[in-house]
C-alpha cells in the first residue's frame, strides 16, 4: 500500500476524494520536511513508497519477459548474452528500488507522519504543539553529527 | 478533537431498490463499500442502567451509541436509506440476501446521525436492535 493509503487509514479517512487526498498529501510532505529539519530524513520513503509498487511490478514484469525470451529456440550466442545483460540490469534496478527503503524504519516513520497529521488536521492551533512522542521519535532517529 | 478507540468492526447494508418493468420495485440489501473498504471500525458503547429503562419506555430493548470516522458514503446512506448495521462484521447476519433477525449482531439506525460539529471528521449515531422493517 502506498504511503498515502497508510496515512489515510491512520487518520480515519476510508474514502477517496481528490481534495481530501491532496490535503493529506500536503500534510505528509509537511511532516517529512519537519522531521528532516530535525535531523531525521526519510524523504526517500516518500518517493519510494509512492512509486515502489508500480516500479517493482514493472521491473518484475520486464524480468519475466526477458526470461521468457531466453527460452525461445534458435537464439544466437550474442542474443543470449544481450538478454542476460538486460536481466542483470533489471535485477540491480530492482535491488535499488527495494534497497531505497533500507535504513529507514518504515513503520516508525509512517507512525510519526500519522501523529503529525492527527495534530495538523485539527482546527485548534493549540493541538499542533511539541508533542512529547514526536520529540522522542526525533531523538531516537535523528542523525547526529559529531565534532571531531 | 474527540477521542475514541475504534475497535469494533462494522459492516453496513443499505436497502437498494431497482425498478423491473412488469414487476415493479424490487428491493435488496446491498453491502456498502467505500473504495477498497467494506469493514469500518467504530467505538461501540452499549447500553445499561437508567438509559435502558428510559429506552424501554419507548419500546427499545437493546441500543448502542456508535462513534466512528466520517465517511461521506456511509453518512449519505444512513441519512437517506434504510440501513442495517452489522456489529463485529458478523458473516452470518445476512444469509442469501435475507437478514437473520435472530442474529444478535444486527442493528438498525435509531434516531439521527451527527456529523460532529459538521467538521467531516467524526460521526455519532445510535442504533437499536433490528426487528424487521
Amino acid at each position: 500500500m502506498s504511503l498515502l493509503d497508510d496515512v489515510k487509514r491512520g487518520i480515519g479517512v476510508f474514502y477517496s476524494d481528490e481534495n481530501k487526498d491532496a490535503d493529506v498529501q500536503r500534510m505528509i510532505d509537511s511532516a517529512t520536511s519537519y522531521f528532516k529539519g530535525a535531523g531525521w530524513d526519510f524523504s526517500t520513503l516518500l518517493s519510494s513508497k509512492k512509486e515502489d509498487e508500480t516500479i517493482i511490478e514493472g521491473l518484475e514484469a520486464d524480468k519475466a519477459a526477458a526470461l521468457a525470451e531466453l527460452e525461445e529456440e534458435g537464439l544466437t550466442e550474442e542474443e543470449i548474452a544481450a538478454i542476460n545483460e538486460n536481466i542483470a540490469i533489471i535485477e540491480s534496478a530492482l535491488l535499488a528500488a527495494q534497497g531505497e527503503l533500507e535504513g529507514i524504519d518504515v513503520a516508525l516513520a509512517t507512525d510519526a507522519i500519522i501523529l503529525y497529521c492527527k495534530m495538523a488536521q485539527s482546527t485548534d492551533p493549540g493541538q499542533l504543539t511539541n508533542h512529547p512522542v514526536l520529540i522522542s521519535f526525533i531523538a531516537q532517529n535523528r542523525t547526529v553529527v559529531t565534532d571531531d | 478533537m474527540i477521542k475514541f478507540t475504534p475497535n469494533t468492526p462494522l459492516k453496513f447494508y443499505y436497502k437498494g431498490t431497482t425498478y423491473v418493468p412488469g414487476q415493479g420495485n424490487i428491493s435488496s440489501w446491498i453491502k456498502l463499500e467505500s473504495g477498497n473498504y467494506d469493514t469500518f471500525y467504530c467505538e461501540w458503547k452499549g447500553s445499561y442502567g437508567d438509559a435502558v429503562l428510559a429506552a424501554a419506555n419507548m419500546g427499545v430493548k437493546d441500543f448502542a451509541t456508535i462513534r466512528t470516522f466520517y465517511n461521506p458514503i456511509i453518512y449519505e446512506k444512513l441519512k437517506t436509506l434504510a440501513v442495517v448495521v452489522i456489529k463485529n462484521a458478523d458473516a452470518n447476519a445476512i444469509v442469501d440476501g435475507e437478514i437473520d433477525k435472530n442474529n444478535m449482531n444486527v442493528y438498525e439506525l435509531w434516531g439521527g446521525i451527527d456529523n460532529i460539529s459538521e467538521q467531516n471528521q467524526f460521526m455519532e449515531f445510535k442504533v437499536r436492535r433490528y426487528e424487521g422493517i
